[in-house]
């Protein structure tokens, strides 16, 4: 946190503050000209973004912050918005707003105003308001509260040239809420106590104080006495016991008056809501009968146009025509002609080689999966369907000590553990954290592996699919029932805002799934080259049949896989979806029946993700707890597939 | 026999209120008492008093008796209506609002029957929504404030869970269990005075608040009491 002032001539930063899924990362990109993922749901950004504002004269710099309705934060990305704008005391706040819920984004304006923070108001989503007949005089509300007020529809552009122009018309907004005179004394006397270089960000302090923000002890603790931290939990206390309700309650209930008598002003709705087709969809997908075939058509599309499409007739024109017939055979005979030593032909081409495994397991194998798999889940993300599946299995995930709200992050998944891991952060306890980390980890294969897995497992017998299916299932409601009364704390109930439906837009939809390929291409490929180096090495220095020998009672004992399975296990301690690919080529050469097939695609769906994902583990929730995780995984992992494997044979089920 | 019941039968108004309301039930169950029979459907015994209790009823104008049986004058009728209608209400609101056990809320509503005031029960009688039955199913004798509101039959207040999908509800109180909740809720504008939509309850609870939907544990929803809307 810094304290020092900032120099004169720098142009202030822009810190883009708002409700959740308004904008905010739309009007982001907008100001730097630069992309950052953008959804349809609440908790898409749980990370501050940092880019210079290549629109705005002067190249200010432009921060994205999560979304928080309030300044009271009650999870931790919501904290995140909270304690940046603590850290940049002289940034300028671009505050983005939906038109249709003013209420709730005034609430935010009264805070911003008692923090003493210049800022503008944006009320985006103008084609919405319009949609369900919501009028918001923007001229007068801009009169009233004192600051510029842009209506703006930020998806189509509109609007969003008036940002730079007003940006030097920032003021503090005039909405101050009068509070009972006993919490207005407290406000004052605490106010007192606090650091005078808070300047004007006094008041709003003493109020977070006051309504007990229990995320601000650290920083309480850093600043003030503890005769003073003392003094303001009695005041608190004092108004509580006079006012016969929590302070924080009076706090926000006289916020809300003012944001009412202002609302009464500007604020109109011409005709009464209709049910339009958008909103039909939206109810339906979240019913308790309709939902299900909603459901079952979402998982058969998925299946149809990731796996069949992209993992079959992508993944056959890429790696037996691309790969297979023009570039391995061209550098193939390069190499042969240009490369004289036999070591570096092998390297590149080799059965350990640069272009004939990592490049092609990266590129031929995985991408077109993964490539299709963006493309629809950013279908899935835009529409605003997440959030109603998260309402459809609720009730699922209480067996795990969850709700419905982790269903985003395991979802989310699917698609990357590294960066679902990111986005635990969007749950309210530190256990709920825990568990989905956890979960995610052991059982949730990302689009990456998913896509080599629904490949392999077409090959195999449909009963194959159902067992793979069944036993994840089994392993991650069972350890996830298990942690969940092994790991203290307690859970929370669920509440979670859901978007409206909303058409998703090719254009998004295409600029998303090239972001992400690009950064799949730049994540994976590296790691995919790395794993074959190491496995290069280690057959170069005759390490490998060493390693295999000692695998062999695990592998071929244990599990009842070929010998070779132990390269695709050490591969897959990288990624374990490049160990997916290992099984792959197995299965393709015929080294693998049905039963070893599904037993690898066991094993290796349970393994830690990758090491980026356990970077990600310890970042977020610390060294001790990672290496505890994967310590626990990594041999469940192959316990789960060593019994699977004796089961199968001991029925006598052949795939 | 626990304390309050004591104090109801030794109390002599207490005492008299009790007999009238007995003999207002049998007479609507339509069966008449006699003396002995009154004793022991009031579970005291014979020298307890009742005879007296009876006696000053008969000299105050309240009971006759005939042939051995007693029957409420048009005077009795009135108190014992009234009685009556205390103790039924008390009973929807220990039971059905409050949540409180059958056994519990009998005892209570037998206390609460001879305190209340007849501005006080109106007030209930409002705040419940003017409920035509008690939770035995049996009829809840109208008061003044029931006649000039004919037309609401909805109760006056319910819990968010309760209305159906639909329905829509301005918020009275909140009541969640963990009080960052409350909070919570206040940041998304669900306060008092909040109006809410109810859309669905199944599989989970959704409902609308402005121009956002919410979806919430049924928990939190049944800590959430609202007074129904009803389009007129």
């Amino acid at each position: 946190m810094s304290e020092l002032p900032q120099p004169a001539s720098v142009v202030p930063p822009v810190l883009l503050v708002g409700n959740p899924n308004v904008g905010k990362s739309v009007i982001f990109g907008a100001l730097t000209r630069r992309y950052v993922t953008v959804s349809n749901y609440p908790g898409t950004t749980v990370e501050v973004t940092r880019g210079e504002g290549r629109a705005i004269p002067g190249r200010p710099e432009v921060v994205d912050t999560p979304g928080t309705n309030s300044l009271t934060p009650q999870s931790e990305d919501e904290r995140v918005t909270r304690d940046i704008l603590l850290a940049e005391p002289a940034a300028v706040v671009l505050q983005v707003g939906d038109t249709k819920n003013l209420r709730r984004v005034l609430y935010l304006t009264a805070q911003l105003a008692e923090m003493g923070r210049r800022q503008l108001l944006v009320l985006n989503l103008q084609d919405e308001a319009r949609d369900l007949g919501v009028r918001v005089e923007s001229a007068e509300l801009e009169s009233r509260l004192g600051i510029p007020v842009i209506p703006a529809t930020a998806i189509r552009n509109a609007g969003l040239d008036a940002i730079p122009r007003r940006l030097g018309e920032a003021a503090i907004a005039r909405l101050q809420p009068s509070y009972p005179a006993v919490v207005e004394r407290a406000v004052l006397e605490t106010a007192a106590l606090l650091p005078a270089e808070l300047g004007e960000s006094r008041r709003g302090i003493a109020l977070m104080l006051l309504a007990a923000d229990r995320t601000l002890a650290d920083w309480a603790a850093a600043r003030l006495s503890a005769a003073a931290r003392a003094d303001i939990d009695a005041r608190r206390a004092a108004v509580d016991r006079a006012l016969g309700v929590s302070t924080a309650t009076a706090i926000a209930r006289a916020r809300h008056r003012a944001v009412a008598s202002l609302l009464r002003q500007v604020f109109h709705v011409d005709r009464a809501q209709r049910g339009s087709l958008r909103d039909r969809l939206g109810a339906w997908s979240m019913h308790p009968v309709w939902g299900v075939p909603i459901l079952l058509a979402v998982l058969f599309v998925a299946y149809e146009f990731v796996g069949v499409f992209g993992a079959g007739v992508l993944v056959g024109l890429v790696e037996d025509g691309l790969f297979g017939k023009v570039i391995n055979p061209a550098v193939g005979s390069l190499v042969t002609r240009f490369v004289p030593w036999e070591w570096a032909k092998d390297l590149l081409v080799g059965p350990y080689g640069i272009v004939t495994m990592a490049l092609t397991y990266a590129i031929a194998i995985v991408l077109p999966v993964v490539g299709t798999f963006f493309v629809f889940f950013g279908v899935l993300e835009d529409s605003g369907y997440l959030p109603r599946l998260a309402v459809m299995l609720n009730r699922g995930f209480r067996v795990m000590g969850l709700n419905g709200k982790a269903v985003l992050p395991m979802v989310l998944g699917l698609g990357c553990d590294t960066m679902a891991t990111l986005t635990t952060r969007i749950l309210p306890t530190k256990k709920e954290r825990v568990l989905v980390t956890l979960l995610l980890a052991l059982g949730v294969p990302c689009s990456a592996q998913l896509g080599v897995i629904l490949a392999m497992l077409a090959s195999i017998a449909p009963l194959g699919t159902v067992l793979w299916v069944g036993v994840v299932m089994l392993v991650l409601f069972g350890v996830g029932w298990a942690a969940a009364r092994l790991i203290p704390g307690r859970g929370s109930d669920f509440l979670l805002e859901v978007p409206p439906v909303r058409v998703p837009s090719l254009l998004n939809i295409a600029i998303k799934t090239a972001a992400r390929t690009e950064w799949y291409l730049k994540e994976a490929v590296p790691l995919f080259i790395l794993g074959t180096l190491l496995l290069f090495v280690l057959d170069r220095l005759a390490v490998l049949p060493a390693l295999e020998a000692a695998a062999r009672p695990l592998v071929v004992g244990f599990l009842g896989l070929p010998e070779k399975a132990t390269d695709a296990f050490l591969i897959g301690f990288l990624r374990r979806d490049y160990g997916a690919a290992g099984f792959f080529v197995l299965r393709q050469q015929g080294l693998l029946d049905g039963v070893q097939a599904l037993v690898s695609l066991v094993v290796i769906t349970l393994f830690v993700p990758c090491i980026a994902n356990f970077f990600m583990m310890i970042k977020e929730r610390g060294l001790a707890a990672s290496v505890a995780m994967a310590g626990f995984i990594v041999p469940f992992a192959f316990l789960v597939g060593g019994v699977l494997n004796f089961v199968l044979r001991a029925l006598g089920v052949t795939l | 026999m626990n304390e309050t019941a004591i104090f109801n039968v030794r109390s002599p108004a207490a005492a008299r209120e009790e007999v009238l309301e007995e003999l207002w039930t049998s007479h609507e169950a339509g069966h008449a008492l006699s003396v002995r029979e009154l004793a022991r459907t009031i579970h005291a015994g014979p020298d307890e008093g009742w005879g007296g209790v009876v006696q000053e009823l008969v000299d105050s104008g309240l009971v006759e008796v005939a042939d051995g049986e007693l029957t409420l004058t048009a005077a009795g009728q009135h108190q014992a209506r009234e009685i009556v209608r205390r103790h039924r209400l008390a009973e929807v609101l220990f039971h059905q609002v409050l949540d409180l056990p059958m056994a519990v809320t009998e005892n209570e509503a037998c206390g609460v029957e001879h305190v209340l005031t007849a501005q006080a029960t109106d007030a209930v009688c409002s705040f419940l929504g003017h409920p035509p039955v008690c939770p035995h199913g049996r009829p809840i004798p109208n008061g003044p404030c029931c006649s000039t509101l004919t037309r609401r039959v909805a109760p006056l207040i319910c819990r968010l869970a309760d209305l159906d999908p639909g329905e829509r509800g301005r918020v009275v109180l909140l009541a969640p269990r963990h009080r960052e909740r409350l909070e919570q809720l206040t940041d998304l504008g669900v306060m008092p005075g909040a109006v809410l939509t109810l859309r669905q309850r199944k599989p989970s609870l959704v409902v609308e608040v402005d121009r956002t939907l919410l979806a919430l544990e049924d928990e939190i929803a049944q800590g959430i009491y609202v007074r129904p809307l009803t389009e007129w």
